[in-house]
């Protein structure tokens, strides 16, 4: 092994989950300061999971974080946050007690707020999304085939899919039920031709109406590739899901 | 294992246990985040060059054999070494090449890439269907701008190639980009859940052998220099041998460089 290259630390976490190889995993690169952009792409279309967070020394809150998919990077994103949070705990550079710390965290586009209740394995750690920005709405019929659904498989009442921000613009497509979520099947092409013309990173599916008791909605998230078809749990667009009927204030 | 495959997200990934036949030097099992592998190049090549650099095997002299105990059976493979340090890892296949007749029209073939039957070559490197352990489709295009354009039409290939004997695409031209290469290659997977792969060492071995049977040589030890991965951003090469004796495929080979990118521990629950 070459001795002259340089060496970094990555952790891969695997986030929304106690239970290792479930979840969603994410990469996180400790001490990336001195990496260019496109070194941070190349590492995450190596590591090819759905993201890979860079972790930085910042000057406005207490760290900073770039997040890129194989593909991108992107602004704001949920599980790397917790990802990142999480590797951050585990190294020592975040200490938390008991009562519950906060800390900010300076992504893309400013910082967010992120609080960890209790320590060590099971603690719990929220972000608090920015104010969610309501963006082009569309009309069910030219959505809902993107999926290989029918229009009846939308949601009867309510708001028709939308793109909603808060950080990363996802399009949120409300469905009847989980039935129909089950049935959704990406067609690729025409995904990729409706995200050329359209204002949304990716699409997120969800009905109200969880998977198991625990769960008050369930969901998928589509992309394409050199990103992941489907991600397992997507913490930026379930809070941007979360004040539907578009309201406002959403946390993960 | 598959659990691990899954997570890791690579297009596979390698389990290395001891041998079942002491003479051999480990048995290796192969995971795509879906599904084992009984057999696979990249990850071949990729685990005896570890195994080297990692000291697992003994590196002083220049060309060190190692064998790898595969679904498929044993598998040889060659490592050259200088100062201790592995550079090329070159592995034969454990099957002879097994060649079938392909029913898919050239039309229907084009459809899958997006391409036009014109970009197809209609020589006598015609689209051909050959398995070293796992089969490929090849697919000679007319030059590398046809495989630069190609993109996998997903409709048409259920439509055509889903349910064939050699499901999985590899598409090439006759010429390389860079300076040495004689071909210029790209692999559609979508049947192992692989949109598409920056080298096939699976397919490259069966590729040799294609070419072999299509040279009309009866007595040669061929090479080609093949790049794949360059459409993805990541560059690759390949390089292939193909023994012929007698008007037969004896052996088909693939090597390659690598280069350890990271190394640590894995929690499991």
């Amino acid at each position: 092994m070459s001795p002259d290259r340089r060496r970094l630390s990555v952790l891969q976490v695997d986030a929304f989950t106690r239970q290792p190889l479930q979840g969603n995993p994410c990469a996180v690169v400790l001490d990336a300061d001195d990496l260019d952009p496109s070194t941070m792409q190349a590492i995450a279309l190596e590591m090819n999971l759905s993201e890979t967070a860079f972790v930085m020394r910042s000057v406005v809150a207490d760290f900073r974080a770039r997040y890129f998919t194989p593909a991108a990077e992107i602004p704001l994103a949920g599980h790397p946050t917790l990802a990142t949070t999480r590797a951050l705990i585990d190294t020592g550079r975040l200490e938390v007690d008991a009562h519950g710390t906060h800390f900010d965290l300076e992504l893309t586009d400013g910082p967010i707020g992120v609080d960890v209740r209790g320590s060590g394995e099971l603690a719990e750690i929220t972000m608090t999304q920015r104010q969610p920005v309501f963006l082009r709405s569309y009309v069910a019929a030219e959505i809902l085939p993107l999926f290989g659904l029918q229009e009846t498989d939308g949601l009867a009442e309510g708001p028709p899919p939308q793109t909603v921000s808060t950080g990363t613009p996802m399009l949120m497509v409300p469905l009847r039920d989980r039935d129909a979520l089950a049935r959704a099947r990406l067609d690729v092409a025409a995904l990729a031709a409706a995200l050329e013309g359209g204002d949304f990173f990716s699409p997120h599916l969800f009905c109200l109406d969880g998977f198991t008791d625990a769960g008050a909605t369930a969901a998928r998230h589509f992309g394409l590739p050199p990103d992941t078809y489907e991600d397992p749990f997507t913490g930026s667009a379930t809070g941007a899901s979360r004040p539907w009927p578009p309201t406002a204030g959403a946390t993960v | 294992m598959q659990l691990i495959a899954r997570e890791l997200n690579l297009s596979e990934t390698v389990f290395v246990l001891p041998p079942d036949d002491p003479d051999n030097t480990r048995k290796i099992r192969i995971f795509t985040p879906v599904t084992e592998l009984p057999f696979a190049g990249h990850p071949t090549v990729g685990t005896a060059f570890a195994l080297a650099a990692l000291g697992e095997v003994e590196t002083r002299e220049p060309e060190v054999r190692l064998v790898l105990e595969e679904g498929v059976g044993p598998v040889p493979v060659r490592v050259r070494c200088a100062n201790g340090e592995p550079e090329f890892a070159q592995l034969t296949a454990a099957q002879p090449p097994d060649e079938r007749p392909v029913s898919t029209s050239p039309a229907d073939v084009a459809a899958v890439l997006s391409l036009s039957v014109d970009d197809l070559r209609s020589d006598e490197l015609g689209v051909g269907a050959v398995s070293c352990g796992l089969p490929f489709l090849f697919v000679p295009l007319r030059d590398i701008d046809a495989v630069r354009r190609a993109r996998l039409d997903h409709q048409a290939w259920r439509d055509s190639l889903e349910h064939t004997w050699a499901p999985q695409v590899f598409l090439f031209a006759m010429q390389g980009e860079r300076p040495g290469a004689d071909l210029h290659a790209r692999m559609f997977g979508p049947g192992v859940g692989i949109d598409e792969d920056p080298a096939t060492g699976s397919a490259a071995t069966a590729l040799a052998a294609y070419l072999a049977v299509r040279s009309g040589e009866r007595d040669a030890e061929l090479r080609w220099v093949v790049e794949q991965g360059f459409e993805m951003g990541r560059a690759s090469r390949m390089d292939i041998e193909a023994v012929v004796a007698d008007g037969q495929v004896v052996a088909a080979r693939v090597g390659g460089a690598a280069v350890m990118m990271s190394e640590g521990t894995i929690r499991v629950a």
